[in-house]
C-alpha cells in the first residue's frame, strides 16, 4: 500500500494503482481523453500529463503507478503549461462548431477549454485537415472532424463487444475514425460509443438535436429491462425522460448499458398508458376515479375472502411485492409470481456482455421476498375448479398467457395493475393504472442478488400509482394498514423481515446496491468446519 | 475476389510462421495487390476472411501503411524519393518531368493504363539519389533520361555503385565480393564454419561477452546490447523473441540495406547465434516493405541457411532449434520504433505502445522480447569470434566495435563507409578522401545532419567530434544512425526545415496528440513561410511548437520531429527571417544566403513590395 503526495495531500492506495486512478478517487481532477476507467489504457492523448518529481519529463497520469513516496503535482506551471499547449494541439484542427453540435454542455474539449486552454486560436478555419462529416452509422452519427482520437470507441468495440466494427483509417493527421465501408453499426449496444465519446465525434441518433442537455435534469436509476439491473441515470426536462445513459458501477454494468435498454424511454410518453382506473360495466368499459376502483376491489376481497388470489410481477419493486405479499397474506389467499418461469432465465446470458434472457428486473426480489408461494399452476387449477372469486393480478402476464384464460374465465372478478393498454386487460374487470419503475421509488434486486435503488425520476401520468400505494391503500381499506407512508418506510419494514435483507436501510445501499450472499455462498458458509 | 491456387498455398505457407493469425495481414495484402494491383472492398473482405477479422480491422492496419493503394494503378509504379537527400540530387525536378510528360498529377494512373508516379518517403538510397523504385526494383541515381527510357517501356534496373571503404572492413568484409549473397561465397569467407561452436556456448557466456564487447545499439539509440538482453525476465515461462529491425527509414541513413542486400547470409548467422543467447527459439527480421530486393535476397538466403542445416530443428547436431523467418513491412517510418514494429509484426497499425512495460518483458505476442538493429545483430559472431576485446578495441571507450557511416548530400563521394566506431570524426568523413572526398566544387558545407533526420544540425564549426554516441551528445546533437546529410551553400535552410518536417508530418503515426497535430502545424507554417505569407511571429510560433511536442510523446518520434526545425531556427535563424522580410526565399535572387544578404542590403529584393 504505496504512500505518495499528490497536490499536497497524502494518500495510500493500493499497489498497482495509476496515478489517475488515485487523484479520480481523491477528488482531483486530472484532465484527459483518452483515459477511461473500465477501457484499457492507451496514453495517447497526452492530456493528463504531470510532473512527478525527480522525473526527467513529465508524466502521464494514466500509465504512471503510484510508488511510495512519490510526489505528483497536476497543475504545477509546467503540468498546467502541458495541458494547455496539449489542448491548443487538440484544437488546432477542430471544426469548433460548439453553437450546433449536441455534445456541447458535456464535451471533454469544451470543459477543458475553459479550465485549461482559454488561448486565442492561431489556425484559420480554411487551413484545417477536413474529414467526414454527418455520417449516418445507423444508431449513431459520425463527425471525423469533432474527432481527437483518442480510440475509446476502438477500444470498446475490441474489449467490449467483441464486435471491431469501427476502425481508423489513414494516419497522421489525416486519421479519422469510420466503419468499414461507411456500413451501420449492427449491434445491440452502439450507444455506448457516444457515451465514450468525449467530443461531439459520435453522437446518438436518437438524441440528436433534441435538446440542449443543460437542460435535463438527472436522475439515479436501475434499468427495468433485465435481470441484469444495470444502473442508469435518467435524464429528463419537464416530467418527460428524454434519454437514459448508463451509471458507472464496477460491479454490475461498467460504465455500460445495452440499446433496448436505452431505448425503454420510448415506452413511458405513449398514448397507451394508462392514466385512469376503469371497471367493466356488462360489456362495457366506464372510467373509474382510483380511489372508487380502489373501493371496489377492496369490496369484492371482502367478498371473496380466503376465495382470493395473487399473482406478482417480476417488475414490480421489492416495495411493491412486499405491500402485495401483505395484502395477499392479510387476505388468506394463494399467492405467486412465476408466470413463464422467468426465475429458470434469471442468470441466462443472451450476449456476453451485459443483456440476460429474463426480462425483468426483480425476479431475484420476488424469489427473496417468497413470492413464489402456492405455484401459478395450483392458482389456475382453483379458478378453474371456480374456489377463486377474486384474481389480483399485480402485472398483465397472466392475462397475455393462452393457456390461463379458460381459467380466468372461471373467475367472477379478475383486477389488475397495469402500466400500458393492452388487447390482454379486456379479460379482466377492473384495471388499476400503475407508475412505471422511472415514476416510482424503489429498490430491485438484481440476478447477482444485489439489492439496487431507484429514484423517482418523473411522475406518473394522470392517476397512475406506485403499485405499492395502490396495494397500501386495499391493507388499509381491508383493516389491515401498514404503518409507512414512503417506499423508504417500506423498504425499512421489509428489510426487517426478509433472510439478509435484514438492517438495510437506502443509506447502506447507497446508489451502488449492497450485494447478498448468494446462495451457494451461504451453502459454502453453513457447511461444517473442515468440509 | 480470391487468391489464385499458386498464391493460396504461399499464403498457407506464410501462415505458419506465426502464432497468430493476424500477423499475416502485410505478407497476405502484399499477395492480394500483387495479384489484383490493389485492395478493393472485396479483397479487404476476402483476406479479413482469411484471417478471421473483420474487414475494418484489415482495412485499419491496410490504410495505415503506403504502399497498399485503394484504387487501381499503373502497370508499372514508378516511385520516386523525394526526401532530402534526393532532392538535393534533383528529385522533385524527377516527378515533375514524369507527371508532366504522362499527363498526369501525382499518384493518377495514366491514360493507357501504364504507369503511375508517386513520390516516397526516404527508401534508404540516400547516397546514390536521385532514387527510383519502379515496382519495387532499384534505378538509383536517376537522372531525366533514365526516366524517359522507363516511360518508353524500358526496363532500368539500376543500383548505386557503393564506394568501397579504406583498410580492412569487417562487417563489409563480404558485400563487394562476387556472388556475395551466396550461401558457397559467405561458407568461402569463413561463415557459419564456427556456427556450431557457438551453439554449444552457454547462452549467458555469449551475453555476457556481448556486455564486455561496449556493443550499442545501431539503431539510433546507442543502448548497451549486452544490457538490453540481459532484462529477459529469468522466470517467465512464455516463449521469446528476437526480432530484427529491418526497417531501416531514417533519412540519410543507407547502411543495413548492404548487409541485406549484399550478406544476408552474414546476418543470418547472427540471427541464430543471438537467437540462441536470448534462449528464444524464433527470429523475425522485419524488413521494411519497399526493400523489395533485400526482401527477396533475405528470403532466398533463409532457404538456403534451411537447406545447409544452419537453420530449423537440431542445428548442426547441437540440440538448439532456431527458426528465422523474413516479414515485410509495407512503407511506415514509424515502424522502426521498436514496440511500433512489434504492432506492425503483429498485424496491427504500426504504432507504438506506451511503456512500461517494455518488450522485453511485454513484447511480441506479450512475451519477453528483444528487437535489435541489423547493423548490431550482425556484430555478434564478430564478437564471439575475435573476441570482446578485439571488438571494444574497435572503438573507442564505451562505444565497441567496428560501425558503418552513411554520408549523403553535397559531398563528392557519397557512401557508406566502415571505420572503428569514434575512429573518424565529423570533419575526417566529409572531407578525408578515403571518406566522402569533400564538398562538391564551387560551393561551401553549411549544415550538417550527423546521425539522420532525427538529429539536430551542425554547423561548419562543430565538426572537430568523434563520431561516437558519446562525442556527439557532447556536440548537442546524436549519432542516431550514423546517417550524414551534407548541405551546402546553395541550399535554403528553410527548404531543408520544410523537407524533413514533410517528412515528418507524413511519416507521424497519428496516435498521440502532440506529434500528430503539432508536425502539420509546423509545416503549414513552413510552407506558409515558403510561399511568402509569413511573419515574424510564426517563427516564434514554431519554436513553441517544438517544446508542446518535446518529451511529451508516446516514442521517440516527437522530439525527432522537431530537430530539423528546432535546430534550423537556433543555428539558421536569419534566413528563416529573411524570408519574412523578402516574402520569400533568397535563392529566387541570390546562389548563396550571403550573396542574397548583400543584395538585400543594397535595396535588391524579389517579392518586397
Amino acid at each position: 500500500m504505496p504512500k505518495f503526495t499528490i497536490d499536497g495531500k497524502e494518500l495510500e492506495v493500493a499497489a498497482g494503482t495509476t496515478v489517475i486512478q488515485a487523484a479520480s478517487a481523491a477528488g482531483i481532477d486530472i484532465p484527459h481523453f483518452c483515459w477511461h476507467p473500465d477501457l484499457p489504457v492507451d496514453g495517447n492523448c497526452r492530456m493528463c500529463l504531470v510532473e512527478v518529481e525527480k522525473a526527467p519529463k513529465l508524466q502521464i497520469a494514466c500509465n504512471t503507478q503510484v510508488t511510495e513516496g512519490m510526489v505528483v503535482h497536476t497543475s504545477s506551471p509546467k503540468a498546467a503549461e502541458a495541458h494547455r499547449t496539449t489542448l491548443e494541439l487538440l484544437l488546432i484542427n477542430h471544426p469548433i462548431d460548439c453553437p450546433v453540435c449536441d455534445q456541447a454542455g458535456e464535451c471533454y474539449l469544451q470543459d477543458q477549454y475553459m479550465d485549461h486552454g482559454l488561448h486565442d486560436a492561431q489556425v484559420e478555419i480554411e487551413h484545417k485537415v477536413h474529414k467526414r462529416k454527418v455520417a449516418n452509422l445507423g444508431p449513431i452519427m459520425l463527425d471525423a472532424e469533432r474527432c481527437v482520437l483518442c480510440s475509446r470507441c476502438l477500444r470498446f468495440e475490441r474489449e467490449v463487444t467483441g464486435t471491431n466494427l469501427l476502425e481508423f483509417k489513414n494516419r497522421g493527421n489525416r486519421t479519422e475514425i469510420t466503419t468499414f465501408d461507411g456500413g451501420p453499426i449492427t449491434h445491440e449496444y452502439a450507444g455506448n460509443l457516444a457515451d465514450v465519446c468525449p467530443v461531439g465525434a459520435l453522437l446518438s441518433h436518437d438524441f440528436r438535436f433534441k435538446m440542449r442537455v443543460w437542460f435535463l435534469e438527472q436522475t439515479e436509476s436501475v434499468c427495468g429491462g433485465c435481470s441484469t439491473g444495470c444502473n442508469t441515470w435518467i435524464d429528463a426536462r419537464d416530467g418527460e425522460v428524454q434519454r437514459i445513459r448508463p451509471r458507472r458501477n464496477v460491479e454490475v454494468n461498467k460504465s455500460w448499458i445495452c440499446d433496448p435498454g436505452r431505448m425503454l424511454y420510448k415506452q413511458f410518453h405513449v398514448p397507451e398508458r394508462l392514466t385512469g382506473a376503469r371497471a367493466k360495466r356488462g360489456a362495457n368499459w366506464e372510467g373509474v376515479a382510483l380511489e372508487a376502483a380502489i373501493d371496489e376491489l377492496a369490496a369484492k376481497l371482502g367478498e371473496a375472502g380466503s376465495a382470493s388470489a395473487f399473482v406478482a410481477t417480476p417488475q414490480a419493486s421489492n416495495e411493491d411485492l412486499f405491500a402485495f405479499k401483505a395484502l395477499a397474506e392479510a387476505q388468506g389467499g394463494q399467492l405467486d409470481f412465476r408466470v413463464g418461469n422467468p426465475q429458470d432465465k434469471l442468470h441466462v446470458r443472451i450476449d456476453e456482455v451485459l443483456q440476460r434472457a429474463d426480462r425483468n428486473p426483480n425476479t431475484q426480489g420476488c424469489i427473496d421476498l417468497g413470492m413464489g408461494k402456492d405455484g401459478v399452476d395450483a392458482i389456475l387449477v382453483a379458478c378453474r375448479a371456480g374456489a377463486v372469486k377474486a384474481l389480483v393480478l399485480q402485472g398483465p402476464e397472466l392475462l397475455r398467457a393462452a393457456e390461463a384464460a379458460d381459467a380466468i374465465a372461471k373467475v367472477p372478478f379478475v383486477a389488475v395493475m397495469a402500466t400500458h393498454e393492452e388487447p390482454a386487460l379486456a379479460l379482466a374487470h377492473l384495471v388499476l393504472p400503475a407508475a412505471l419503475w422511472v415514476e416510482a421509488d424503489g429498490t430491485y434486486t438484481n440476478y447477482q442478488r444485489r439489492v439496487q435503488r431507484a429514484k423517482k425520476a418523473v411522475p406518473a401520468p394522470g392517476d397512475a400509482k406506485p403499485r405499492f400505494e395502490l396495494a397500501l391503500g386495499l391493507l388499509r381499506r381491508r383493516g389491515h394498514a401498514l404503518a409507512v407512508v414512503s417506499a423508504r418506510d417500506l423498504f425499512v419494514t421489509l428489510a426487517k423481515s426478509v433472510p439478509d435483507y435484514t438492517n438495510l436501510d437506502y443509506k447502506a445501499l447507497g446508489f451502488g446496491g449492497r450485494a447478498l450472499a448468494t446462495a451457494p455462498e451461504r451453502a459454502g458458509a453453513s457447511a461444517p468446519a473442515g468440509a | 475476389m480470391e487468391f489464385t491456387p499458386e498464391r493460396k498455398a504461399k499464403f498457407d505457407e506464410i501462415l505458419k510462421r506465426y502464432p497468430v493469425k493476424r500477423s499475416a495481414i502485410l505478407p497476405a495484402l502484399h499477395l492480394a495487390q500483387e495479384q489484383e494491383g490493389w485492395l478493393s472492398k472485396e479483397t479487404i473482405q476476402y483476406v479479413a476472411s482469411l484471417l478471421e477479422l473483420t474487414p475494418a480491422q484489415v482495412h485499419d492496419t491496410a490504410s495505415y501503411y503506403v504502399m497498399f493503394r485503394f484504387q487501381p494503378f499503373g502497370e508499372r509504379h514508378i516511385e520516386v524519393c523525394t526526401n532530402l537527400s534526393c532532392s538535393l540530387y534533383g528529385a522533385d525536378e524527377l516527378v515533375e518531368h514524369a507527371c508532366k510528360k504522362l499527363g498526369v498529377q501525382e499518384g493518377e494512373r495514366s491514360a493507357d493504363g501504364k504507369f503511375t508516379v508517386t513520390r516516397v518517403e526516404c527508401l534508404a538510397a540516400c547516397g546514390g539519389g536521385a532514387a527510383v523504385q519502379v515496382n519495387g526494383e532499384w534505378l538509383e541515381n536517376c537522372t531525366i533520361a533514365d526516366l524517359d527510357r522507363v516511360l518508353a517501356g524500358e526496363h532500368v534496373h539500376r543500383k548505386f555503385d557503393w564506394p568501397q571503404s579504406a583498410g580492412t572492413p569487417v562487417l563489409l568484409r563480404n558485400a563487394f565480393k562476387k556472388d556475395s549473397t551466396s550461401i558457397e561465397t559467405f561458407k568461402a569467407g569463413g561463415g557459419y564454419s564456427k556456427l556450431g561452436e557457438w551453439l554449444k556456448m552457454s547462452p549467458d557466456d555469449i551475453i555476457e561477452q556481448v556486455k564486455k564487447s561496449n556493443l550499442r545499439g545501431r539503431g539510433g539509440a546507442g543502448f548497451p546490447t549486452g544490457l538490453k538482453w540481459s532484462f529477459l525476465p529469468k522466470d517467465n515461462p512464455k516463449p521469446r523473441y528476437l526480432v530484427v529491425n529491418a526497417d531501416e527509414s531514417e533519412p540519410g541513413t543507407y547502411k543495413d540495406r548492404l548487409i541485406l542486400e549484399n550478406d544476408p547470409h552474414q546476418l543470418i548467422e547472427a540471427c541464430i547465434v543471438s537467437t540462441h543467447a536470448l534462449r528464444s527459439k524464433t527470429c523475425y527480421i522485419y524488413i521494411r516493405g519497399e526493400f523489395w530486393e533485400g526482401i527477396r535476397t533475405m528470403e532466398r538466403a533463409v532457404r538456403e541457411a534451411y537447406a545447409a542445416g544452419y537453420l530449423g530443428q537440431n542445428i548442426l547436431g547441437t540440440g538448439i532449434d532456431v527458426d528465422v523467418f523474413v516479414h515485410g513491412g509495407a512503407g511506415a517510418y514509424e515502424c522502426g520504433e521498436e514496440t511500433a514494429l512489434i504492432e506492425s509484426l503483429e498485424g496491427k497499425r504500426g504504432q507504438p505502445r506506451i511503456k512500461p512495460p517494455f518488450p522485453a518483458v511485454v513484447g511480441l505476442y506479450g512475451c519477453p522480447t528483444i528487437v535489435n538493429n541489423v547493423e548490431t545483430i550482425s556484430c555478434v559472431p564478430l564478437i564471439l569470434e575475435r573476441g570482446p576485446e578485439w571488438f571494444a578495441a574497435q572503438g573507442t571507450e564505451k562505444n565497441g566495435g567496428p560501425k558503418l557511416y552513411c554520408i549523403s548530400g553535397h559531398v563528392k563521394r557519397p557512401g557508406t563507409y566502415e571505420t572503428g566506431m569514434g575512429k573518424v570524426t565529423l570533419r575526417e568523413l566529409i572531407y578525408d578522401e578515403k571518406y566522402a572526398g569533400g564538398i562538391r566544387d564551387g560551393h561551401k558545407l553549411k549544415a550538417v545532419i550527423p546521425g539522420g533526420s532525427s538529429t539536430p544540425m551542425l554547423t561548419p564549426d562543430e565538426l572537430d567530434i568523434p563520431m561516437d554516441f558519446d562525442g556527439l551528445a557532447k556536440a548537442g546533437s546524436m549519432l542516431g544512425s550514423a546517417g550524414t546529410i551534407i548541405i551546402d551553400d546553395s541550399t535554403s535552410m528553410v527548404f531543408v526545415a520544410r523537407k524533413l518536417t514533410y517528412f515528418y508530418k507524413h511519416e507521424s503515426c497519428g496516435k498521440c496528440t502532440p506529434c500528430r497535430e503539432g508536425t502539420g502545424w509546423m509545416l503549414r507554417l513552413l510552407e506558409k513561410l515558403e510561399r511568402g505569407l509569413g511573419q515574424m511571429k510564426d517563427l516564434d510560433l514554431l519554436w513553441k511548437i517544438c517544446d508542446s511536442i518535446s518529451g511529451k510523446t508516446v516514442c521517440p518520434f516527437g522530439d525527432a520531429a522537431i530537430a530539423p526545425v528546432q535546430s534550423g531556427l537556433k543555428k539558421f535563424r536569419p534566413e528563416f527571417e529573411y524570408y519574412v522580410r523578402n516574402k520569400g526565399s533568397w535563392t529566387r535572387v541570390a546562389k548563396t544566403f550571403e550573396e542574397a544578404l548583400a543584395k538585400e542590403g543594397q535595396g535588391q529584393t524579389v517579392g518586397a513590395s
